[in-house]
């Protein structure tokens, strides 16, 4: 999946490549300090570090993610996101066979700077803090843990149309953060406490975003 | 007017408060929270017992002239060669009246328990999670078996 994903972007940058020099002024078609909101939409895929309680329990489905980012041009911008993944439970140690069914949802915010390459494509750099939350079963009979997730990743944004309509920029995301996982609040015996606290995972994602102009 | 549509409002208000409460304290689970039940089983001369099963579960059938059954189960282990084990399970709220679990034997062991100075044989040890500690340990202790 990163093997991928890191071969598109690489395919992407050299496709892209020889319109960089005339691009890049167009690119800048927005005057510096110019207010943009972008909202957007992915698929999701993470995966977690086996050896882990999270990467044992836990069989992992695709998700999805809704975000906003939100810049002044030409300075470092700020996103929010919400997402959930679907899972399926293993069999595992801790569980106790009590529920047959498990949801992740996410919600957290990131900082991002992000670099044209060329007219059509920038590449971004993330870094993120956010609650992952893992629910089994359902109410009344819900079992809650609670995560930090602390993030940083590699998103390229390839703009697909430039001012539809006048109005916005539609652009396709790809990307990839690694992220690690604290969830220090989970009471539970010292002997297994690391390995249910503590996790690291790789997430993909690939969708669309809308930049406003 | 204005003041019978308040009067409706906190009314409407004080019921939603109220049923969210009410749904809160019926939770089954404690979140962010792991029981372990810990113990080691020993033999009646006090060594401990190696690769000896255990079944936990908190559904009994005690059947008349039949040794209790599991209907479900939610562990099956098997001791440490140290006679020890070790069982991790969500926390459950008292409120749900589920906090009694049993460790079940299998033939032909059975526990030796006492009571008022008389030892009882038992195929299986219940247990409630009322003595928790704060990081979620029971501490079964060491319970005796013996072979029939």
């Amino acid at each position: 999946m990163i093997r991928r994903s890191l071969f598109a972007v690489l395919l992407l940058l050299w496709v892209s490549f020889p319109a960089f020099s005339q691009d890049m002024k167009k690119e800048e078609r927005l005057p510096k300090g110019q207010f943009t909101f972008s909202p957007g939409a992915g698929l999701v895929y993470r995966t977690f570090e086996k050896g882990t309680f999270l990467g044992d329990t836990y069989g992992m489905g695709l998700g999805f993610r809704l975000k906003m980012d939100f810049e002044f041009r030409g300075y470092p911008g700020i996103g929010v996101y919400f997402g959930t993944q679907k899972a399926s439970i293993q069999s595992n140690p801790f569980l106790g066979g009590f529920f047959k069914e498990v949801r992740m949802p996410e919600t957290g915010m990131y900082l991002y700077h992000q670099v044209p390459i060329s007219e059509k494509l920038a590449l971004r750099g993330e870094l993120g803090y956010g609650k992952l939350q893992v629910i089994h079963g359902l109410s009344p009979s819900r079992f809650i843990l609670n995560y930090a997730n602390f993030s940083g990743g590699i998103v390229a944004n390839y703009t697909l149309a430039k001012e539809v309509r006048g109005v916005f920029d539609l652009k396709l995301i790809f990307g990839g953060n690694y992220s690690f996982l604290n969830g220090n609040k989970i009471v539970i015996n010292s002997l297994d406490r690391t390995y249910v606290q503590r996790a690291t995972a790789v997430q993909g994602i690939f969708g669309f975003q809308i930049g406003y102009l | 007017m204005r003041k019978i549509s308040s009067i409706r409002f906190s009314g409407v208000s004080f019921l939603l408060i109220s049923l969210l409460l009410s749904l809160g304290a019926c939770q089954e689970f404690i979140h962010n929270s792991f029981d372990t039940f810990t113990g080691k089983i020993v033999d009646v001369e006090g060594n401990p017992v190696a690769d000896l099963e255990l079944t936990l579960t908190q559904d009994l059938d005690f059947g008349v002239a039949q040794a209790p059954v599991a209907k479900s189960i939610i562990y099956t282990i098997k001791t440490t060669n140290r006679g020890e084990f070790r069982l991790v399970v969500p926390s459950r709220t008292d409120i749900s009246f589920n906090t009694e679990y049993f460790l079940l034997l299998t033939a032909p062991v059975q526990f030796e328990l006492e009571d008022s100075g008389m030892s009882f044989l038992y195929r299986y040890y219940s247990f409630t999670t009322a003595g928790r500690a704060a990081d979620g340990v029971i501490d079964l202790g060491t319970l005796k078996i013996v072979r029939e």
